[in-house]
């Protein structure tokens, strides 16, 4: 086994942890359930689900970048060095869905969200501090992805294949 | 979230809190277990002076709201239960459990490794006797794991 399976596997379940954590003050429920697609999905390490967000369960994926790196000094807030490949950006933003990258530090056991949309296409060297997935964090990005799949109907009325 | 989803969550989350805990230390391995084992995973302390691989049994339990420890022992006596009448275990298996709202994590032996007079024994243990898991009590479980395996490889390898 490879010293970067080793810190993956650690990062991955940081990064579970972190947005699978129950903090909600109206139940006793996650905002998120992360599934793991495994070795075989090159893009993403994560379907996320969300949490008692009505009828149909809105979703987004999660690509994980872990680091034993210390966090940048130089600005504010600082940053955390992990790279996403231009590649990797370019398949995420060609998904129909909400993409996220989250930054783990290993040791310190923090995990950081970006968002990765839009006209992304550059390799990213470093990301920001300034979305810890803290409770508040996990709210916020829990009102986004819901707000994003409400104002879609993805319900499909008629198919070829009927029984 | 339906009850049952409720409990694949728990259970997942399970996994990750277990993991990250186990990780801290860079000399363990862990292994998915096959279904029938009953357990969780398998973990090995990696030793290569050892001529014996140095492996114990984990499962995993949790539960929403916080408890205390003597709380904790009753929420895993059912699951030691389970256990009773089953085939003994010929490795050291602990059970660990975790609560999600407030991520205590608590330990108990399911079969404890113990050395006496140099004698090597796996008590099998009905009640949970539960203490919080910190960094430092994983040091000292490990500990206690090694020195049983050792006391065995001196019993076992002439």
């Amino acid at each position: 086994m490879e010293i970067t399976d080793v810190i993956g596997g650690r990062g991955e379940a940081i990064a579970f942890a972190r947005l699978a954590r129950v903090c909600r003050s109206d139940a006793d429920l996650p905002y998120f359930w992360p599934h793991y697609l495994g070795e075989k999905c090159e893009t993403f390490d994560f379907l996320v689900e969300l949490v008692d967000a009505g009828e149909k369960t809105p979703f987004f994926f999660v690509q994980v970048k872990t680091t034993r790196k210390e966090l940048t000094k130089a600005q504010v807030p600082p940053r955390l060095r992990v790279e996403v490949a231009d590649k990797d950006i370019r398949r995420m933003v060609a998904y129909p869905a909400p993409t996220y990258v989250v930054g783990v530090h290993e040791s310190e056991e923090r995990a950081f969200i970006i968002s990765i949309h839009g006209a992304m296409a550059e390799a990213i060297s470093s990301i920001t501090t300034a979305h810890e997935l803290t409770c508040d964090t996990l709210q916020r990005l829990w009102e986004e992805v819901r707000a994003f799949w409400q104002n879609r109907d993805m319900s499909r009325s008629a198919s070829s294949f009927l029984n | 979230m339906t009850n049952e989803s409720k409990e694949h969550f728990i259970a997942d989350q399970v996994r990750a809190l277990a993991t990250i805990i186990l990780t801290r230390r860079g000399d363990l391995t862990i292994m998915e277990t096959k279904k029938d084992t009953g357990l969780d995973f398998h973990v090995t302390i990696g030793r290569e002076d050892k001529p014996m691989r140095l492996l114990f049994g984990v499962l995993l339990r949790g539960v929403m709201s916080p408890v205390s420890p003597d709380q904790a022992s009753k929420v895993l006596d059912p699951t030691m239960g389970q256990f009773q009448g089953m085939r003994k275990f010929t490795y050291p298996v602990c059970l660990f459990l975790f609560t999600m709202r407030e991520e205590q994590a608590f330990f108990s032996w399911l079969a404890e490794p113990i050395v006496n007079d140099g004698v090597p024994k796996l008590v099998h243990h009905n009640k949970a006797n539960v203490v919080p898991l910190t960094n430092d009590f994983l040091d000292y479980v490990i500990q206690q794991i090694v020195g049983w395996y050792d006391a065995v490889e001196a019993v076992l390898i002439a």
